[in-house]
């Protein structure tokens, strides 16, 4: 008697068991199906698909640059080297050459008794005001997290992150400077602001031989801003 | 060992059939217990194959694993601890031991068998 007890505790345990599987089946299914998930999958086809657009363009681009080249009495050297400059200045052209890079992390270190959080964290004004003391100091070509900083660029915190170009990153930042090194490093090793937030969160300075800054390579809108009509331009 | 096939068919159909699905914010707490249901459902299977079976152990183990091991991962949601890993570590170890343990049993079972089978013959 006590044994067919036994049998219907095993089976009932077998019933909830079974139950409780294929609820969990449905869950994870229904967790596959959310909108969420279908978002996602449809952004990630979307950049994709943008990508693939962006390559073929990008091949377009260069075979009718190389066809422009090939054609016959066109002598473009010399807007071939203006353009190159107006890139150069724009950051559109990958740049490299002797530098700096620079390394912020949030603090790892512990934090004093009573020290507020906020100040562990890496703020937009000290990537801000660093870009600013490197351009100052004859930096050429600077890149944060490989965005390079251009006419547009806008760097603020958006909550733990800093978001640049428009693209949120997370410590640590990365900051890449094309120009003279011994100048970078020593308005970097003098610059008060930054002495003083290296005791809070880590910024590593290092001369590097060769940096290689990337282009600029989001889209570009001026919809909005045009050309200023000027009287070289209106005759 | 029929009436626990046949009864998680039966509950697998019932849950399938069920008009009612789970808050999504039950399927890490669901999927530890399941795993710890498991967990026990192998070592009583290896209970069973050594001749060491108890209906009480075995029951009293599958309850207080799933619910334990529930527990464990709601602590650590609320602790901010990924204590889910510690469980889901521990489980899976235990199955893999288990499951090891039954195959020997199996294929020690199946030599003795042949063994005994080329004996008669002979």
């Amino acid at each position: 008697m006590a044994s067919q007890g036994w049998k219907i505790g095993l089976g009932s345990i077998a019933v909830i068991l079974g139950l409780l599987v294929s609820q969990q089946i449905r869950l994870v299914g229904a967790l596959h199906h959310t909108t969420r998930v279908q978002q996602g999958r449809i952004l990630t086809f979307l950049v994709t698909r943008t990508l693939q657009g962006n390559h073929t363009l990008e091949a377009q681009v260069h075979r009718l640059a190389s066809r422009l080249n090939q054609e016959p009495g066109t002598n473009l050297a010399p807007v071939r080297r203006q353009l190159l400059q107006a890139q150069q200045l724009a950051g559109l052209q990958g740049t490299q050459g002797p530098g700096v890079v620079v390394t912020i992390r949030d603090a790892t270190g512990k934090s004093y008794p009573g020290e507020p959080s906020i100040f562990e964290l890496v703020h937009d004004q000290y990537i801000l005001h660093i870009v600013a003391v490197l351009s100052a100091a004859g930096a050429r070509a600077i890149t944060i997290n490989n965005q390079r900083v251009v006419a547009t660029t806008a760097i603020f915190c958006a909550g733990p992150t800093i978001r640049v170009n428009g693209i949120n990153y997370g410590s640590p930042f990365i900051i890449r400077a094309v120009g003279p090194s011994r100048a970078l490093l020593s308005a970097m090793a003098q610059d008060p602001d930054i002495q003083g937030w290296s005791q809070l969160v880590s910024i590593r300075t290092a001369a590097v031989r060769i940096v290689r800054v990337a282009a600029y390579r989001l889209p570009i809108d001026f919809s909005v801003a045009k050309p200023a009509r000027t009287a070289k331009s209106a005759r | 060992m029929w009436i626990v096939i046949i009864g998680l068919v039966a509950g697998i159909l019932l849950g399938l059939t069920f008009p009612i699905i789970l808050p999504l914010s039950f399927a890490q707490y669901l999927s530890i217990a399941l795993l710890a249901a498991l967990d026990t459902a192998f070592g009583g299977a290896r209970a069973g194959l050594e001749g060491r079976f108890v209906p009480v152990t075995f029951v009293s183990g599958l309850i207080a694993n799933a619910i334990l091991a529930a527990l464990l991962t709601f602590l650590g949601n609320k602790l901010g601890v990924p204590l889910y890993y510690a469980a889901l570590f521990a489980f899976g170890f235990r199955i893999f031991q288990n499951l090891g343990s039954i195959r020997h049993l199996l294929v020690d079972r199946w030599i003795k068998s042949r063994s005994k089978l080329h004996e008669t013959s002979i």
